[in-house]
Order: structure tokens, then sequence, then C-alpha cells
């Protein structure tokens, strides 16, 4: 089940509970459950489609073959359902980036094995990462999570930068072009079948690998 | 010849105006889709922007789609001569040259077009006929860079892919800058952007030539 941010104020309607609460304390039904799934995996679809502005609550119930009204019964709007995907999307991607930092960043097999996670998992994210990173009047709680997310990512990717790599190349830089082209080509990769993923994660590998290796050990 | 240039002239002065009408489209529908996003745009919004007559908005574009296919030509047509006038993707002083000059105007073009990121992207996920333009210019993009980088001397079974990630890189890049709020000058981004691209792709590379810019001398 999804684990949400304890401080969220986020209501799930369907059995009048408030996510957030330990799950003990729950009475959603596993129909009601079921039910929650298959709008969220609807919102998913249509943000993809159409992105967050022009997606509307009838598309959403359209695609999940739902009425209307019974979108209402679980959720206030498109908002919230959004914060929803968000937060999960979130706990999955500090998840992934726990194993980042597991990453012998000058390993190419190491980069490998992430990023083969990375991809296949971004593949159902990168929508809402980009309704959620370009969104022009972007809420709070979005704010704060895509600030949180990044972080985590830039703290990380930065804790591989050798000092003999800061010496000679901007760290900001070195992390913001890290993160960029992880994010992008998995997004792109999402959106192109055609776009052979072990080729594409052993490029990134050999590109990442070999760009990290530059420290102590390389004679110059 | 006197006879013929009232005609010449009359056609060109038609042309013209005719160019500055498309062209006052074109910026009022930017304008639009950068406020709006794409699917929630309406070509009501961009008629009105414009200050036109909905005839004239139909007289240079069948619709909403083929406006903003227009828009994703003109940034192709901008990026496109950039990747042709690069030299080979050397480790050395002249390879970090060109690929500084390129990555100086590239984010140049981004920063100009960094309104449109997110109706880019639903635009590419939602109507076939932008997705074909912008597949087919990220080809002739990608087909250049991976030519510069074999004949730059790297080598690959899929210089094409490696390509395709440094593009990634290059494109996501101003976005997630502007995100993290990344203190530094373009020039000094784009210095160290190459720098790094170097490093990533030559790890082996006498790194005094390629990274320290012991050897670049007035090219800095």
């Amino acid at each position: 089940m999804t684990t949400i941010d304890p401080q969220s104020s986020i209501r799930w309607r369907a059995g009048r509970v408030t996510l957030g609460r330990p799950a003990a304390q729950r009475v959603l039904r596993p129909e009601g459950e079921d039910m929650a799934r298959r709008l969220l995996a609807a919102g998913r679809a249509v943000f993809d489609r159409r992105g967050f502005d022009g997606a509307r609550v009838d598309d959403i119930a359209a695609e999940a073959a739902v009425s209307h009204g019974t979108f209402y019964l679980y959720f206030h709007n498109k908002e919230e359902l959004l914060h929803l995907l968000a937060l999960e999307c979130a706990e999955d991607l500090r998840g992934l980036l726990r194993e980042l930092a597991g990453v012998q960043p000058a390993d190419i097999a190491s980069w490998t094995a992430w990023l083969h996670t990375f991809v296949s998992r971004y593949r159902a994210h990168g929508a809402v990462v980009r309704v959620w990173l370009e969104r022009r009047d972007p809420d709070p709680l979005m704010q704060a999570l895509g600030d949180e997310i990044l972080g985590r990512f830039a703290t990380v990717v930065d804790g591989f930068i050798t000092p003999e790599l800061a010496e000679r190349i901007n760290r900001d830089v070195i992390t913001v072009a890290v993160i960029s082209m992880i994010e992008n080509l998995c997004f792109w990769q999402a959106g192109h079948e055609e776009l052979d993923e072990r080729i594409l994660v052993e490029t990134l590998a050999q590109l990442l690998s070999g760009g990290f290796s530059v420290g102590p050990g390389v004679s110059v | 010849v006197s006879a013929e240039l009232p005609a010449a002239n009359g056609r060109t002065r038609g042309s013209a105006r005719r160019d500055a009408t498309r062209r006052t489209l074109l910026d009022s529908a930017a304008g639009v889709f950068a406020e709006r996003g794409y699917a929630a745009a309406t070509i009501e919004d961009i008629i009105r922007a414009s200050g036109l007559a909905r005839a004239t908005f139909y007289n240079h574009f069948r619709g909403k789609a083929e406006v903003f296919e227009a828009i994703a030509g003109e940034h192709a047509k901008r990026t496109v001569p950039l990747a042709e006038g690069m030299g080979p993707i050397t480790p050395d002083a002249a390879g970090l040259a060109t690929l500084r000059a390129f990555i100086r105007e590239f984010l140049e073009l981004s920063v100009a077009y960094a309104g449109l990121n997110a109706a880019f992207v639903e635009a590419d996920r939602s109507e076939a006929i932008v997705a074909q333009t912008t597949t087919r210019d990220m080809g002739r993009l990608n087909r250049i860079l991976a030519r510069h980088l074999r004949e730059g001397g790297f080598e690959t079974a899929h210089a094409n892919f490696t390509a395709l990630a440094l593009i990634a890189m290059f494109d996501r890049f101003e976005g997630l800058a502007r995100i993290g709020e990344i203190d530094i000058t373009w020039d000094a981004t784009a210095d160290a952007l190459a720098r790094w691209t170097l490093t990533m792709l030559y790890p082996n590379a006498d790194a005094r030539t390629l990274v320290d810019g012991a050897s670049v001398g007035g090219a800095v």
C-alpha cells in the first residue's frame, strides 16, 4: 500500500479516513482501495497524455471506466489525485536514491545494476515528475516534495565527486548534469519503447563511471 | 525589367506581410502555450492574444497541433545548425572549445524556450504530428552529434546512444539548474559542462589537456 507522509493533509474520502494515520486506523474496505488504485492509474495515464492543466476529471473517470460521481467519492478534485500520485512517486524515488548511495561511482557494473532498476521504475512515474516539476503554479506540498527529492538526488551525486574532480570542474554543474542526463533519458525511454533499454543503460553506465573515475588513482 | 518590378515588389511585400502575420500568430501561440500548457490552450486563446481575425488564423494553420509543430520546428531550425557547425569532439583543447561553444548556444536556446517545456512534453505525447516532427528533428541532431563523436575518436558500438545521452543532459540542464537555483554564469556553466562531457567520454585522456585546461590557453 502507498506510504504516505504523516504530515500530509490529504484525505482519502472513501471510508472517510485521513491518509497518514497508521494503517490500523483505516476503515477503507478492500474494494474501496481497488477503486482508488484504478482512479490513480487512470489519473497517471491522463496526466501523461494531456498534462495536468489539460486533464479533466471527466477524462480520468472515462479512463477508469467509472462515472463522474464515482471519482468524487474518492477525491475532491484532480489536485488531490495528483498529490497522492506524487507522494507515492516520492516514496519510490526515496528508495531508489537510498540504493543510489550504495553505487560505486567509478564502477560500470554497479551503475548498470542501479540504472536498470531506475529505468523500469521511472517508467511509471515520469509523467507525475514532469507535471510536478513544470507546473506553472506549484502548490506548497508539491514544491516541498520536489525540493526534497531533487535535494536527496543532488546530495548523493555530490557525494560521488572526488576532491580531484571538484578542483577541475564546478561540482554543482556536475551534479545538475548527472541528474539531467539520467532523468531526461529515462523519461524519453518511457515514451519511446524502441529505445533499447539494455543499450541505453550500458551507455549511461559507461559515461557515468568514466566521469567519476577521475580521482587520485588516475595518472596524469 | 521595369514592367516586372512592380509585380515582383508586390509579391515581396505581400509575402513579407504574410510572414509578419505568421510571426505574430506564432509568438502569440508561444505565449499562450507557455501560460496554459498545450492541452489546456485553445485556438480562441491564441486568436485573442494575436488580436487577429479568426479567418486569418485558419489562413495560416489548420489547428492547434499545426501551430505547435511550427514552433517545435523553429526550435529545431536553430539547434540543428549549431550541431552542424561543430568540429570533431576530440579529447583535447579543440574538442573542448567546440563543445563549449555548442553548449553555450544550446543553453541560450533553452532559456528562450524555457516557458514551453511543459507544453512540449504534453504536445509530444498527445499529438502524432508534433511527435513525428520532434522525433525527426531529434534524430537529425542525434546523427550529427554521433558523427562528431566518431570523428573525434570516440570508440563505441553505440555512438548514437551516447549522443542521445548527451543531448538529454544538455536539454534538461537549464530546467533543473533553474529549479536548483545554481549560482553560476552561463559562460562558466558551458565551460564546466563541456569539461564534464569530455571527462565522461574520455576518462583516460590526459587530464591536464582535458580538464585542467593547461593546454587550452587563450581558448578558455
